[in-house]
């Protein structure tokens, strides 16, 4: 297939053209209470055709290779009146010709497990969620596993093939007391094991048991704390807080951000770093090559406390005379490639855990996510389990802890870094790209002042 | 009979099959230029067969899949819920004014026209605001047939405005989001120029805040996040599980007598506008809230059965999230347009009478959370402090939660007389008293 879109993509009178052809297949388990709510077998093929001429961009795509010739035609079409009509210079990085098959290097592979099996599974965490106690309202187990292959070519001169597999598992259990509702949740997911989803009870029976514990808490107060965020908190935190400001889309064409994002400022203290990589050993936003097929990598964005880097398309890399970074991803053939996070974490530090309670009289320790979304500036995200700290110790659970700020200035307020580490597996949205694959993580940190919303 | 419904009844004991065709076309700006024309022309199936009494589904974009569909399907159906329904029986479309030609033949110069001077008349309010904009022409074509005789069919057409404005200066970001969206052509941006210049003014000076309960005035923009957990808690599979806290509330007060919901898909040109449901239920105009009392819960095939109630077309296949009609997801109980009763006062006499609070126009957050417990909680995006009746200044890093449960029974001083349309909510604005603010 990446033979024909090669040859496809020749000759034809662009600046730059790119044909993507998907094929995917994948099964669904979604339980609740004890009804199987969907068991989906589910198979896809679409693709797009994506052109840059005179400095437009035309984009079509299909679902059949029917007709392909007029649709890339039009898609050319497209980007002529768009050239014609914008007198912004487009320019794309020069980036290495590819050749490649990319397989997804799997351990077990879900396509060789049975239907009944993975009914089975879904079906044995259900009840083992609903037997922990007769309080628990709700229990929802969602299986998932997709295989899709990518083939890609360029005018470029790029061929390459792709796999990708995601394999995973979200359990949710709900308990209610009168009008409060209180949701816990497991999720496990990654690029290459079926077998990662086994043997999840003592996780999924400790899940029910801080579900108990927190319904009968109180409703934290809202006001202004010390917070020390658990791994997962100060992933969702970067992801949310940093991870977006860093794509170069935001930047490139905004001239005010750019005043701001600028390459050796200071955004933190030393001890502070953040990167974002697509080359995580079976992690969730690890792929090999982006969607522009530009062989991924480990970018830092901040390092000691200083900006140095961005997540890059071709296009924004050129445009801000900077390297691509393999980070122009398309969550599928119905959109277009836009820089976007891979698995996005602060870096491990040396502080331990005990280190970062000394000297907190009255704060929080945000202990696990529920979450986040980001609006320039400002983010926001809740946690589904948080304890009060007092006088160095972590003390009561506390509800509806909704943790929110401006980024620059919670940054400024990160005062130690701890020596644990965790990438958790996510879903991120930007405009319809909705969930895109990603890892998000970190080790604990400890944010001075940060507002918390609540009673 | 399509080969997707006449393949699958070869082996299933009932089958439905669902197509949805669909063409779109969108011009894009960044940063004020032109950047893209992108199109999409798509298809996608769903079978839902019966076998032996079990519900089994599958998937496929492809034209020639009806083969791979049906036996997916018939793979799936031995571990299924039990089909405790019957697919919708053939029913005389309800005649609903959703597809207009004039959408779908809007030339695409038409459309950069358009985009360029709302970016032009956006970059004269202010220099400084960077502009996206996104000007899109969609048709969808709906087909549901199946084994009871059912064969509904409808297009419905889209013609969207999306804004975004944005301010970047160092300590004070701003965003401005504003939209038109009708079934018909509605190229009239007069409405988004005036938003944006009423904002423009406002955010020059900022407005300092501390913790507390205030009058809150909520843009009808709000609407949406308000009706967010109302909807979930009225949401058919939710009453049947019984997490939602109106599960017993039947016909019973449980809002301010003056809350007035209404699902009303028959209301001509608006984009919750159809004749049908995705499950080819005819779709019909419905009390959810009246005067406060319970009146409809929202049902898909499933839930109205199981709760002994009639499915008045609310059964959607809807992207998780995201919203907008997917071939992908089993249809869920979901609104089509929404029409909140106004309430006797003038919006802008309701905020000249607030000594000391907030006029609140976006919130960030609030898709977040555990919408059937009623709670609404996030960071006030576009907000502003209301001092002796006057808007004095944007406010910033502040958070609102409430309870709807709560603040839509007690906390409720009155709702506007005047009504705006944002996508498929027609909302008054709504004023509020006592509303918990917290910020730094």
């Amino acid at each position: 297939m990446k033979e024909r879109l090669a040859e496809l993509a020749k000759n034809r009178h662009a600046d730059y053209i790119e044909i993507r052809v998907e094929e995917a297949e994948g099964s669904s388990v979604m339980l609740r209470g004890e009804t199987f709510e969907s068991i989906k077998e589910g198979e896809s093929f679409g693709g797009n055709v994506r052109v840059l001429k005179n400095n437009g961009w035309g984009f079509v795509s299909f679902n059949t290779l029917d007709g392909i010739e007029d649709k890339i035609e039009n898609a050319i079409r497209y980007a002529e009146v768009v050239g014609r009509n914008s007198d912004s210079p487009v320019r794309l990085a020069p980036v290495p010709v590819v050749k490649a098959d990319a397989k997804a290097e799997i351990l077990s592979d879900p396509r060789e497990v049975k239907l009944s099996r993975k009914v089975e599974i879904v079906k044995e965490y259900g009840e083992l969620i609903r037997s922990q106690s007769g309080r628990i309202t709700s229990a929802v187990v969602n299986y998932f596993d997709t295989f899709s292959k990518v083939h890609f070519a360029n005018s470029d001169g790029t061929a390459l093939t792709q796999e990708h597999l995601y394999v995973g598992m979200a359990c949710i259990a709900t308990v209610a007391k009168g009008s409060v509702t209180q949701i816990n949740s497991e999720v496990f997911s990654n690029i290459n094991d079926f077998n990662a989803v086994l043997n999840r009870h003592d996780t999924l029976k400790a899940m029910c048991r801080t579900a108990l514990t927190f319904v009968d808490a109180e409703v934290v107060n809202g006001g202004t704390y010390p917070v020390i965020c658990a791994p997962l908190v100060t992933g969702l935190f970067i992801h949310e807080a940093f991870g977006h400001l860093s794509e170069g889309d935001r930047v490139s064409k905004n001239k005010e951000l750019q005043k701001v994002m600028v390459f050796g400022r200071k955004f933190a203290e030393p001890c502070f770093s953040v990167f974002d990589s697509g080359v995580e050993k079976g992690k969730r936003g690890t792929i090999a090559y982006d969607s522009e097929g530009v062989k991924t990598e480990k970018t830092y964005l901040i390092k000691d406390g200083v900006l140095v880097g961005r997540l890059h398309s071709r296009q924004t890399a050129a445009a801000m005379g900077e390297k691509p970074t393999g980070s122009a991803r398309a969550i599928e053939y119905k959109h277009p490639p836009i820089p976007r996070m891979r698995n996005t974490a602060v870096e491990g530090g040396k502080a331990s855990f005990d280190d970062m309670l000394k000297g907190i009289k009255l704060g929080i320790y945000a202990k696990r996510p529920q979450g986040g979304q980001t609006g320039g500036e400002m983010f926001t995200f809740n946690t589904a389990e948080a304890y009060m700290i007092r006088d160095g110790k972590v003390c009561e659970p506390v509800r509806s802890v909704n943790l929110s700020g401006n980024v620059f200035e919670t940054l400024k307020k990160i005062d130690m870094v701890g020596d644990d580490f965790n990438i958790a597996p996510g879903s991120c949205g930007k405009g319809p790209q909705y969930p895109l694959p990603v890892g998000y993580g970190g080790p604990s940190i400890r944010i001075q002042n940060c507002i918390v919303g609540g009673k | 009979m399509s080969q997707y419904l006449e393949k699958a009844m070869k082996s299933a004991d009932g089958a439905e099959a669902y197509m949805l065709d669909n063409t779109q076309t969108t011009v894009k700006f960044e940063s004020g230029q032109l950047s893209s024309i992108n199109e999409d022309e798509g298809l996608g199936i769903a079978l839902r067969i019966i076998k032996n009494g079990k519900m089994g589904f599958s998937t496929t974009t492809r034209k020639d899949g009806a083969e791979g569909l049906a036996q997916r399907a018939m793979n799936t159906a031995p571990y299924g819920g039990a089909a405790d329904f019957k697919f919708s029986g053939k029913a005389v479309a309800p005649k609903v004014e959703c597809f207009d030609p004039k959408v779908r033949d809007f030339e695409t110069g038409r459309m950069i026209e358009l985009g360029t001077s709302l970016v032009s008349a956006i970059k004269a309010v202010g220099s400084e605001i960077e502009i996206n904009c996104s000007v899109t022409k969609n048709v969808q074509t709906v087909t549901v047939e199946n084994s009871e005789g059912n064969d509904a069919k409808f297009s419905q057409s889209y013609f969207g405005i999306g804004l975004e404005g944005k301010i970047t200066k160092e300590g004070n970001f701003v965003t401005f989001e504003e939209g038109l969206s009708s079934a018909r052509l509605d190229t009239d941006c007069k409405k988004m120029i005036d938003n944006i210049k009423e904002d423009y003014v406002f955010c020059k000076k900022n407005a300092s805040l501390t913790s507390g309960k205030y009058e809150v005035i909520l843009e009808p923009k709000i609407a949406e996040d308000l009706m967010r957990p109302i909807l979930a808690m009225c949401d058919g599979k939710n009453v049947e599980k019984k997490v939602s806290p109106l599960t017993t509330k039947f016909n019973e007060l449980a809002f301010d007598k003056r809350l007035t919901v209404v699902d009303d898909p028959s209301t001509p040109w608006m984009t919750g506008s159809v004749p049908f449901d995705d499950e080819g239920v005819p779709a019909s105009r419905k009390p959810i809230i009246e005067n406060g009392v319970v009146r409809n819960f929202l049902h898909n095939l499933s839930s109205a059965t199981a709760l002994k109630m009639k499915a008045l077309g609310n059964g959607q296949r809807t992207r998780p999230l995201l919203g907008g009609r997917t071939y992908a997801s089993l249809p869920s109980p979901g609104v089509n347009n929404i029409i909140i009763s106004p309430g006797n006062t003038d919006s802008k006499k309701m905020i000249s009478g607030v000594k000391n609070g907030l006029y609140i126009k976006m919130m960030m957050g609030t898709l977040l959370g555990n919408h059937v417990t009623g709670v609404v909680s996030g960071n006030i995006w576009l907000g502003y402090k209301i001092e002796n009746g006057q808007i004095v200044g944007r406010v910033k890093d502040c958070m609102l939660t409430f309870n709807v449960m709560d603040v839509l029974k007690d906390n409720l001083v009155e709702l506007s007389s005047d009504t705006i349309w944002y996508g498929s909510i027609c909302s008054p604005f709504f004023h509020l008293k006592d509303i918990q603010v917290s910020t730094k």
